[in-house]
């Protein structure tokens, strides 16, 4: 068993807080080409994400990766969600997992 | 007629298989499960787990928010799965930590069920919490595959 070294579940709002550290996020993915991406994070910001492959535009991706800047994430692992997505779900789940239910994550 | 001339003892005294007290002494220590709060599911994040295996005194027997931890359940991404012909082990991480899960393969369905998992899928699993030799491990008895996406988020706060 090992937690050291958790990715944090992230949105546009919430991602300046983990820079140079492990986060996840879900982004629908608008444009992609040539291993970066730019789409819109589960709170409607824009994200960009480096190291992603071709994904079909409008897909919903998680990518875990390092957040190198406030809007800027080096993905390592990417998972397609494919085109249907709650991320009303996903976004509240955001805030409580670095709010009230923090303990139970990081 | 034959029947009722049927003398069991008769029957078997002649020695080798006796009819014997044995299954009544069965009988009689059988006793069902005491306790429905050691039968409980709990939904935990790894980290949960960590936190209440560091705190606990008595390895063994894990509380979390008052409840005796005995079965689980968890979501999360499979890594280094590794598959043999008894059993299959691989790593559970669900983005609060990773844990090593192993399940035994004794149905033929089992193993076939173990051939769909594959690194990087999310699967739920259910399964019991064992220590070994200072290692807090998974002993999985159920998993699958997630077809609804979001009740991986489900694991804890939901």
């Amino acid at each position: 068993m090992d937690t050291s070294n958790p990715s944090a579940f992230v949105n546009a709002e919430l991602l300046p807080n983990f820079i140079g550290k492990k986060v996840r996020a879900v982004v629908q993915v608008h444009q992609s080409d040539g291993g970066v991406a730019i789409g819109k994070s589960t709170d409607g910001s824009q994200l960009t994400v480096k190291g992603l492959p071709q994904v079909p535009a409008m897909n919903y991706i998680e990518v875990i990766g390092i957040a190198e800047s406030n809007q800027l994430i080096n993905a390592e692992i990417w998972t397609d969600f494919g085109n249907t997505f709650d991320t009303d779900s996903y976004n509240k789940l955001c805030q409580l997992a670095n709010g009230e239910f923090r303990s139970l994550f990081l | 007629m034959h029947s009722s001339q049927f003398d069991g003892a008769a029957v078997f005294s002649g020695g080798g298989f006796m009819p014997s007290q044995a299954t009544q002494a069965l009988e009689s220590s059988f006793s069902y499960s005491k306790n429905r709060d050691a039968q409980s599911l709990l939904p935990l994040t790894v980290k949960q787990i960590n936190d209440a295996f560091l705190l606990s005194d008595d390895k063994s027997n894990m509380i979390i928010d008052g409840v005796g931890v005995k079965n689980v359940t968890l979501v999360g991404r499979v890594c280094n799965k590794a598959g043999r012909i008894t059993d299959v082990t691989f790593v559970l991480d669900d983005g609060t930590g990773r844990i090593e899960c192993s399940k035994w393969l004794q149905e033929d369905v089992d193993t076939n069920e173990a051939e769909g998992i594959r690194d990087g899928m999310y699967v739920r699993l259910h399964g019991h919490l064992k220590g070994f030799q200072g290692k807090r491990t998974l002993n999985v008895f159920s998993f699958r595959c997630d077809v609804n996406i979001m009740s991986k988020f489900s694991s804890s706060v939901f």
